[in-house]
């Protein structure tokens, strides 16, 4: 009687239970798969920063004879080359540092700071906020090229995380310094290197920048005009003090 | 009489329904097995891509941030071959009085297609080096820690009865610490096959100081049907279906002193002139 009542049920049962076994399988390994996917964009996009951080080292030793906001905030500064061409940004961002005669006056390369929704900005740039007076090479420049490709890459750099990116790259001074327990600030040995300590060398201050990127896939990342570096990426380099203007 | 109420079935009608529901079942049950295959499938060769990213990123991380590694064209300049089975690798390489800080002078294995000489399950030294581990502290200041450093590949030595996990794969090894004390490993990457030096692609300054150079990182990934064993030995042909992924990664030393300048020390010459790097942060990898 059962068998009679239940003719057909059995492949309906077998083909219900399936469906929702695949289902679960699909959806496991679909979440799997996802996380992983991830990590591996994840892993890529560490390996971008470091070029980008790369390529600002390199960007910033090759600029000579820039302009910088007279104290870091009021644009124009006070000797200036490029500030005709570098405006204030809709929204009212100035302008904080402009590469004037290492490209043509025409078009200078205008670095704006953070605090700027790139969304709204009609042109990426890189952005660069500069807290304290911002030293740079005076050697001549050499590396026109480098440093266009820099640029170029900062910005394809910012768009990259997703279509409506947000993004930014910060490089701000670090000049306090402290010392490791081997080193003593007042009198370093040579060997020890400490940001804003006496340089062992001679020639003045070890000055440090540290650079810091947020990419918008990154957890907590997503606001740019958020100033904290605790969930991006960071690197502190020193620049050889002893031949450098501003 | 028997029979005249019988509402059950006979055994052709069993047979038939039974025959009957078997067809939508089995091409459900084909289905269910195509779809867990390419979920392996998959699953496989992400997480075979994942290990080739991380193998790429550990070479570039570690070695940016050597500073003071020659190039090495002998098999014992890396203080004598392979390491086995050796757990740690020592730090032994001789202190020379050129450099202030007397960082000892680390060595690379920069031959085409170095190592040359694999030892087949054994850990063969790519390069051994004092890095740069100075990062920011709480307080946002910088200073240098130098540690001990070494990279490290084992080539898989034998095949597999499992062919999808990586078991007896190649894996790249990443030791560090003290220099005076044995390195702990740190990080690993596996599912490899081979680690090459690219032919043509070494920088070096006359005095044999790295600037940059270009390796070829070679993994493999097992497919659908893969009946036969996992081969992760190089040059082999697995039985099993495979997909080797390649991936070359530049190099550049750019903690590297060059010895190029009248100065040595952290003054020298590097490759983006006179800048230092401290340590990269990554904000979510704990292998930096």
């Amino acid at each position: 009687m059962i068998l009679k009542n239940s003719k057909g049920s059995t492949s309906i049962m077998f083909v219900l239970l399936g469906t929702i076994l695949m289902g679960t399988l699909i959806a496991v390994s679909y979440k799997n798969i996802s996380m992983r996917s991830k990590q591996i964009r994840k892993i890529k996009e560490t390996s971008n920063v470091q070029e980008v951080f790369e390529l600002a080292a390199k960007t910033i030793r090759t600029a000579r004879d820039t302009d910088v906001a007279a104290d870091g905030m009021n644009w124009p500064p006070a000797d200036p080359q490029c500030a005709n061409t570098c405006t204030t940004l809709s929204g009212g961002v100035a302008p904080r540092m402009c590469f004037s005669n290492v490209l043509s006056a025409a078009s200078p390369y205008c670095f704006y700071d953070s605090l700027l929704n790139v969304k709204n900005a009609s042109n990426h740039r890189i952005f660069i906020p500069l807290g304290d007076d911002f030293i740079l090479d005076e050697k001549p420049f050499v590396e026109t090229k480098s440093l266009i490709a820099a640029l170029n890459f900062f910005d394809s750099f910012i768009e990259l995380p997703k279509a409506n990116a947000t993004g930014s790259i910060n490089l701000r001074t670090d000049t306090a310094g402290q010392a490791p327990s081997a080193c003593n600030p007042n009198a370093p040995a040579p060997g020890c290197l400490t940001c804003g300590g006496p340089n062992p060398y001679g020639g003045g201050p070890v000055t440090c920048v540290t650079l810091s990127a947020c990419p918008t896939s990154y957890p907590g990342c997503e606001d740019i005009t958020s100033t904290t570096t605790k969930k991006a990426f960071t690197q502190t380099i020193f620049l050889l003090p002893g031949g450098y203007t501003r | 009489m028997i029979y005249k109420n019988n509402k059950g079935m006979t055994l052709i009608e069993i047979i038939v329904s039974l025959g009957v529901s078997m067809i939508p079942l089995l091409a459900f049950i084909m289905i269910l097995n195509f779809v867990i295959e390419r979920i392996h499938v998959a699953m496989e060769q992400i997480s075979v891509e994942t290990n080739l990213a991380t193998a790429s990123q550990l070479i570039k991380t570690y070695l940016g941030q050597a500073v003071k590694v020659k190039c090495c064209r002998s098999a014992n300049c890396l203080g004598g071959g392979a390491l086995s089975p050796i757990p740690f690798p020592t730090f032994n390489l001789p202190v020379t009085a050129d450099e202030p800080m007397m960082v000892a002078e680390g060595r690379l294995d920069c031959r085409d297609g170095a190592p040359t000489n694999w030892t087949a399950g054994s850990q063969n030294a790519l390069g051994l080096f004092i890095r740069d581990a100075g990062t920011l502290n709480i307080t946002q200041q910088a200073a240098s820690l130098y540690q001990g450093t070494g990279l490290y590949f084992a080539p898989a030595n034998s095949t597999s009865a499992n062919s999808r996990i990586g078991h007896n794969s190649g894996t790249l090894f990443v030791y560090s610490g003290d220099p005076a004390q044995p390195l702990q490993e740190l990080a690993k990457a596996e599912h490899l096959v081979d680690i090459e030096v690219v032919p043509g692609t070494l920088e070096v300054t006359s005095n044999d100081y790295l600037v940059s150079i270009t390796y070829k990182i070679t993994a493999r990934a097992f497919g659908p049907n893969s009946s036969g064993q996992a081969d992760y030995q190089i040059g082999s042909a697995p039985t099993a279906n495979y997909k080797d992924i390649h991936s070359n990664v530049k190099v550049v030393f750019r903690n590297n002193r060059l010895g190029t300048s009248a100065t040595n020390g952290l003054t020298s010459e590097r490759p983006f002139g006179q800048i230092y790097f401290f340590k990269f942060l990554s904000p979510q990898a704990s292998f930096l």
